[in-house]
């Protein structure tokens, strides 16, 4: 029974996990402009991010390391240098778009200005990092974050056309009011918001964190096969009410409270403050996680002690680290900056640095050296193989595209 | 094009003349030892070895790793240059316990030289920070 | 001498053709902890002197595509023993008629210590 119940568990914080602000107002603006017509990327993005994420966390379960450790060996110091710029860049933005997302969630609750919440929500952050062990931050910013399923609830009580909304998401087409270049624009958005680079760092971290061994592989399995495609539902149904309630008014998403509308129209003061919960709870587990994440590849490339498991005292370089990207992070917002925005660059440029992060996991993953009999199966490699095409691709489109279209504009 | 003369190359399996031992594990440096994470004697994490000390053998003999090197002769190695010895992270050889995935040490990482910045900070910094010395919940 | 300044030196043959780079140097470690390390010789390259993803000599045969280009980037590598090399300030010199050894670790012994 108790090991249903821990199962439940991880799968039920798998999907309350899996929304950040990078998905949050990524799908409710492709919602408000595209409908569902984008929903493609998001079931391309999901089931990415479960291969990769398994990955990851089979090489931590199996080999012991975590994954910039294997990345300096197997790339060397330089090009993993070149890596580690580049991914804490991507992952400090990030974490400065969650910090901001906080502090946006709470401005919609208390109607209080963001940035007097910015410096509480980053020492808060800091506080949990500090304080409390891995896995009850894990579940309790998990399990609140299931709250987000409003986002379901309210598009089945907005009682849409279902069947139009299903030929836009199956039949994709660039809508007449949009230009193509903006289509394929979000499309690399929304696919960087749902791949996340930091979050192979963390999943494997988190594995060596939690001493995961070959035993904990199939818990793993089944959290990310069962819990990230369930939290991809809720990125559509984030889209969906976008589309049902903003996309026939020609709003556009620029604020938090734009995301809250759908779920306000469908169910009143009482839903809003259930989404509220959610949306805290998944900004601030976000926060933490790229914050952590940040420590992490940087301890791991240059050898330091890390980990939460250890006291701070022992792995105070690790921590120190922490410090500084949440310390930056919240001197960026302080400047003024609009958190919606910082989002929206943030997810483009997790599409950028996606390749530096999934080719090494894809070829560790299948070195002997590493991983003895447990390496990637055929499947999983076909699978692997054909996504870096796709990773590159985004990759290597997306400045161009942010370029074109000014950001989407 | 000038027609080069190549040696005769030996096949993989012939390996080494079988009567020459070799009277150790092979190992190659850049695959093997550089770039990896050290780890003390109790599992911790001490550095990445950035770099290795090769010291001349004595009367022509091969030469020998003295020691593994890191901190900022990192620097060195991405944007080449020379530092002079002194300033060198030193971990010496003797204190090398196996050589696997990861080297492993025979001493305690508090005793090396190279981690006195972990040091320097958990007394300065984090250590003073309340809940710094706590162990994690 | 740093490992790092002798990686990637040229290597010229006795009669002064360029042969490759030094792409790692071959250690033998004696079997006791803290027992000595020494250089057993050197691994010279024809191609790309950096080792990427570890491929030129890992078993790994998967991905196959990636694996197929990494390995002909590596194809002509071999081994000098360290009796047969002169180092010099900017360069390696091969002695004449220096055999060249397979850059294959021998089979039989293992290439990373268990865990």
């Amino acid at each position: 029974m108790t090991r249903l119940l821990g199962v439940a568990l991880g799968i039920l914080t798998a999907i309350g996990g899996f929304l950040d602000i990078g998905d949050i107002v990524t799908n409710a603006v492709v919602g408000a402009r595209f409908g569902l017509s984008l929903a493609w990327v998001v079931v391309l993005g999901v089931i990415g991010i479960c291969l990769f994420a398994q990955m990851s966390g089979r090489v931590a379960a199996v080999s012991g390391r975590a994954t910039f450790e294997i990345i300096r060996e197997r790339l060397g110091a330089r090009v993993a240098l070149a890596n580690l710029v580049a991914s804490f860049l991507v992952t400090l933005l990030t974490l400065t778009a969650e910090v901001g997302g906080i502090a946006l969630a709470l401005q919609l609750a208390s109607a209080v200005e963001p940035r007097l919440w910015m410096p509480v929500a980053a020492f808060a952050v800091w506080l949990v990092i500090w304080r409390t062990g891995f896995k009850p931050m894990e579940n309790v910013t998990g399990l609140l974050g299931l709250c987000l399923v409003v986002f379901a609830v309210a598009l089945v009580q907005l009682g849409p056309d279902w069947s139009a909304l299903i030929r836009d998401a199956v039949t994709p087409s660039v809508p007449a009011a949009e230009h193509p270049a903006t289509y394929w624009f979000y499309a690399v958005a929304l696919f960087g918001a749902a791949m996340t680079p930091y979050e192979v760092f963390f999943f494997s971290s988190g594995a060596v964190e939690e001493r995961w061994t070959t035993k904990d592989i199939a818990q793993s399995r089944a959290d990310v096969l069962v819990g990230f495609p369930l939290g991809g539902i809720l990125s559509v149904a984030i889209a969906g009410c976008a589309a049902v309630v903003l996309l026939p008014a020609g709003i556009e998403v620029t604020s938090l409270s734009h995301v809250a509308l759908p779920v306000a129209t469908a169910g009143g003061l009482l839903a809003v403050a259930v989404l509220l919960v959610g949306l805290v709870a998944a900004t601030f587990g976000a926060a933490l996680e790229t914050a952590l994440s940040s420590g992490y590849m940087v301890a791991q490339y240059l050898g330091w002690s890390w980990g939460k498991f250890r006291r701070p005292a022992q792995a105070a370089r690790f921590h120190l680290t922490v410090i500084v990207a949440i310390v930056v992070g919240l001197g960026v917002l302080m400047t003024g900056v609009d958190p919606i925005k910082v989002t929206e660059y943030s997810v483009v440029f997790s599409a950028v640095a996606l390749p530096l992060t999934y080719l090494p996991i894809l070829v560790v993953s299948n070195d002997p050296q590493y991983m003895g009999d447990k390496v990637n199966g055929p499947v999983v490699n076909a699978l692997g193989q054909v996504f870096l095409v796709v990773v590159v691709a985004a990759s290597l489109a997306a400045i161009p595209l942010l370029l074109l279209t000014g950001a989407g504009s | 094009m000038t027609a080069r003369r190549r040696p005769r190359r030996q096949p993989a399996d012939a390996g080494y003349p079988p009567d020459e031992s070799v009277g150790g594990r092979l190992v190659d440096a850049r695959a093997h030892l550089l770039d990896r994470q050290v780890h003390d004697v109790d599992g911790v994490p001490v550095t990445a070895v950035d770099d290795l000390e090769l010291v001349e053998g004595r009367a022509g003999a091969a030469p020998t790793v003295a020691a593994l090197l890191s901190g900022s002769i990192l620097n060195t190695r991405l944007l080449g240059g020379h530092q002079p010895e002194p300033r060198w992270g030193r971990i010496p050889w003797s204190s090398v316990a196996k050589v696997g995935v990861v080297i492993e040490l025979s001493v305690r990482g508090e005793d090396l030289d190279v981690t006195w910045t972990e040091r320097w900070l958990r007394e300065h910094l984090i250590g003073r920070i309340p809940g710094g010395q706590h162990d994690p919940e | 001498m740093t490992l790092s300044e002798l990686l990637g030196t040229p290597v010229h043959d006795a009669a002064g053709h360029r042969v490759g780079r030094v792409a790692d140097v071959r250690l033998v470690l004696a079997d006791r902890a803290g027992g000595e390390a020494h250089v057993h010789g050197l691994l010279v390259s024809r191609r790309a002197h950096t080792p990427f993803l570890g491929f030129e000599r890992s078993g790994a045969t998967s991905p196959w595509p990636v694996a197929q280009v990494l390995r002909r980037l590596h194809r002509g590598a071999f081994v000098v023993r360290w009796a047969d090399v002169e180092v010099r300030a900017d360069r390696v010199v091969l002695r004449a008629q220096a055999p060249r050894w397979s850059a294959d670790l021998p089979t039989g012994t293992r290439r990373e210590g268990g865990d």
